[in-house]
């Protein structure tokens, strides 16, 4: 069987607030189980506050887990285990924020393969003009500034710097929301060309449910720092089966069923039962009483009490 | 019929330390009373400069270089400051992006919508305003503070102090960008109740196409400063003609079956330094000829709607070239 490239097992994530004598703790990530193949790619959605980027950054080994374990190939992996160099990537939302405006973008594609060592410089820059050609910019690019360059172009840089040490995972956090329309389907393109030919595993984090599930292979929905159901793409594009997931596709599916619109804000979390029942219209008694599990519905695993109904709603 | 806003060859420019930049390169715009108007386009299409010429309320370094704006019978960009504050302060309501920018954080929003009332303090009308957006709790709100608020509360006051006067028209520029998936729809709905009920016109700015074609009765899409298509809802988002609207359909995610690959508008938006000129879209354009690179097109009506195209005829006639627009 196929070893997964990120094998998260009951990973949660708290931190505490306020003086000794009056700690809040906040629950950014509960307990979660995610595999990640090689080649294959996570959606994760969810709004502000849910937790995704922090699932993200775990996943890099950027935050410690207050509970369970994130595996990268086999090996643990946190700020205390330093994952293997040049193994995992980042691009993040706004490639303006990611450039430095003072280096070129030969030297700010190469950079990771300095902190690598072992190659010269002219290796190194051998190295950046074939990645950014991967990502469809000529030779040109490699001399000029961040400022010089469009949205589109600076995002391809961005991914061209994270795709040149080969890592085996990447996590695109919000990586095409600062895009335009026309152009973010160009770079969605990219990646899922650049994954066909590398490889690579891929945690693709945005709000955007149409954007996601575009590149996806597998889709998982998160609410206030818990998975609230997880499932192969294909469901996402039919009846998804936690009405959570289902009053995200109303603002993208035509046909989608309003009546699962929810009321109030994301900062509405029961802390009792299931997290979303005072925003769901959906919500019965038992909610309130019993915390839903994930529980295996065939395509996808749900975290909701009435799933099946939800199903075929 | 008449119209409340009308713009004709609207032509902005803004002058920067390196060179003007024209933000709107001739467009034209008539909106009916009562509709509502989503204008739609990418960044640098115009539509923000469109909208917030509506209330003259351009950054100092704007200039209108042709074409007229008139709003409510008065053109804007000619009469007196006077006249000009009457019509922003008893015509015309903003929402804008980001209501915590919008709102002063300084002062309680009790104030700040008695303010908007033309009041000294908060009152009976006010709390009733704030339930009116749909604020249950509004004795607690009106004594809080913008940052004791969630976005989507914060942008629903922002929405009662816009129509706190009943203007003639509300204009909201991207007043869900900042908000989250689910708040979205919720604030939407409330900028159309209030738009059917005191029968003000809305028009709503917007990168979403989809989401713009649900919640309006007219959309206006925006391509390099100019409207390049301009009809009802059903007709440019079922039926579009422009070759720019019908490749943003096909660009964008959302419609497509699982698995299927979308083809992306080769190229970028371009960034206007003088006038286009021939068609601005051209360059990207799979449907181009000859012409489309030195005449620059004048809207016509074809199939219904108005539309930049020297092509267009043949865009409704034969699915040909609809059908080569979606290559890569």
């Amino acid at each position: 069987m196929n070893v997964p490239v990120i094998d998260a097992r009951y990973v949660a994530v708290s931190y505490t607030s306020g003086p000794f004598w009056d700690q809040q703790i906040t629950h950014a990530v509960r307990e979660t189980t995610l595999e990640i193949a090689a080649g294959e790619t996570i959606g994760l959605v969810g709004e502000s506050g849910s937790g995704k980027t922090t699932l993200g950054r775990l996943f890099l080994g950027l935050v410690s887990a207050s509970a369970g374990a994130v595996l990268f190939d086999r090996q643990l992996i946190g700020p205390r285990h330093r994952p293997p160099a040049g193994k995992l990537s980042v691009v993040l939302q706004n490639p303006e924020w990611a450039l430095n405006p003072r280096l070129t973008v030969g030297s700010s594609v190469c950079e990771p393969l300095s902190v690598l060592g072992a190659m010269s410089k002219a290796e190194r820059y051998a190295e950046a003009r074939r990645v950014l050609d991967l990502v469809g910019l000529d030779a040109s690019f490699v001399g000029r500034y961040p400022h010089e360059l469009s949205g589109g172009q600076r995002q391809r840089v961005a991914i061209a710097r994270a795709l040149i040490t080969e890592p085996r995972f990447i996590v695109f956090d919000e990586a095409v929301s600062a895009l335009d329309v026309s152009v973010q389907t160009q770079v969605l393109n990219l990646i899922k060309d650049l994954q066909h030919q590398h490889g690579f595993g891929a945690l693709f984090i945005s709000h955007d449910l149409a954007a996601t599930r575009y590149v996806a292979h597998r889709m998982a929905v998160m609410y206030a720092g818990a998975l609230m159901e997880i499932g192969p793409v294909e469901l996402f594009y039919g009846k998804a089966q936690h009405p959570y997931s289902r009053a995200l596709s109303i603002s993208i599916d035509e046909e989608a069923n309003a009546s699962f619109a929810l009321q109030g804000s994301s900062t509405e979390v029961a802390t009792d039962g299931c997290p979303l029942r005072l925003r769901c219209p959906w919500s019965i008694e038992r909610c309130h009483q019993e915390k839903p599990e994930l529980r295996d519905l065939g395509p996808g695993q749900t975290a909701c009490h009435r799933a099946e109904e939800v199903g075929r709603a | 019929m008449s119209m409340l806003v009308e713009a004709a060859d609207l032509t902005i420019e803004y002058v920067t330390p390196r060179g003007r930049v024209r933000a709107l390169d001739g467009a034209d715009i008539a909106l009916p009373t009562g509709a509502s108007l989503g204008l739609v386009g990418e960044s640098g299409s115009g539509k923000s400069t469109l909208g917030m010429a509506m209330g003259k309320l351009l950054p100092g370094n704007a200039h209108r270089v042709a074409g007229n704006l008139h709003v409510d019978g008065q053109s804007v960009f000619e009469i007196d400051d006077d006249a000009l504050t009457k019509l922003r302060r008893h015509r015309l309501g903003f929402v804008f992006q980001n209501p915590m920018s919008a709102l002063n954080p300084t002062a309680r929003i009790g104030l700040q919508v008695a303010h908007a009332m033309g009041k000294k303090r908060p009152d009976e009308q006010a709390s009733a305003l704030l339930r009116h957006v749909g604020l249950a709790d509004e004795g607690r709100i009106l004594t809080a503070y913008p940052h004791q608020l969630s976005g989507g509360m914060a942008q629903r006051v922002v929405v009662a102090m816009a129509i706190a006067r009943g203007p003639a028209i509300l204009i909201a520029d991207e007043p869900t960008a900042s908000l989250d998936a689910s708040i979205r729809g919720q604030i939407l709905d409330l900028l159309t109740s209030l738009k059917d009920e005191t029968g003000m016109a809305l028009v709503l700015l917007s990168h979403e196409l989809a989401v713009v074609a649900r919640h309006c009765d007219m959309i206006g899409v925006m391509y390099g400063g100019r409207v390049v298509e301009y009809g009802t809802s059903k007709q440019v988002f079922a039926d579009p003609v422009h070759p720019y609207t019908q490749a943003l359909l096909r660009a964008a995610p959302g419609r497509e079956r699982p698995g299927e690959r979308l083809s992306p508008i080769p190229g970028a938006p371009p960034v206007l330094t003088g006038p286009s000129a021939g068609c601005s879209f051209a360059p990207r354009c799979p449907a181009k000829i000859d012409l489309c690179r030195h005449v620059r097109p004048l809207p016509r009506s074809v199939a219904g709607r108005l539309t930049l195209c020297h092509r267009a005829e043949e865009t409704v006639d034969q699915p040909a070239v609809q059908e080569k627009v979606c290559e890569p």
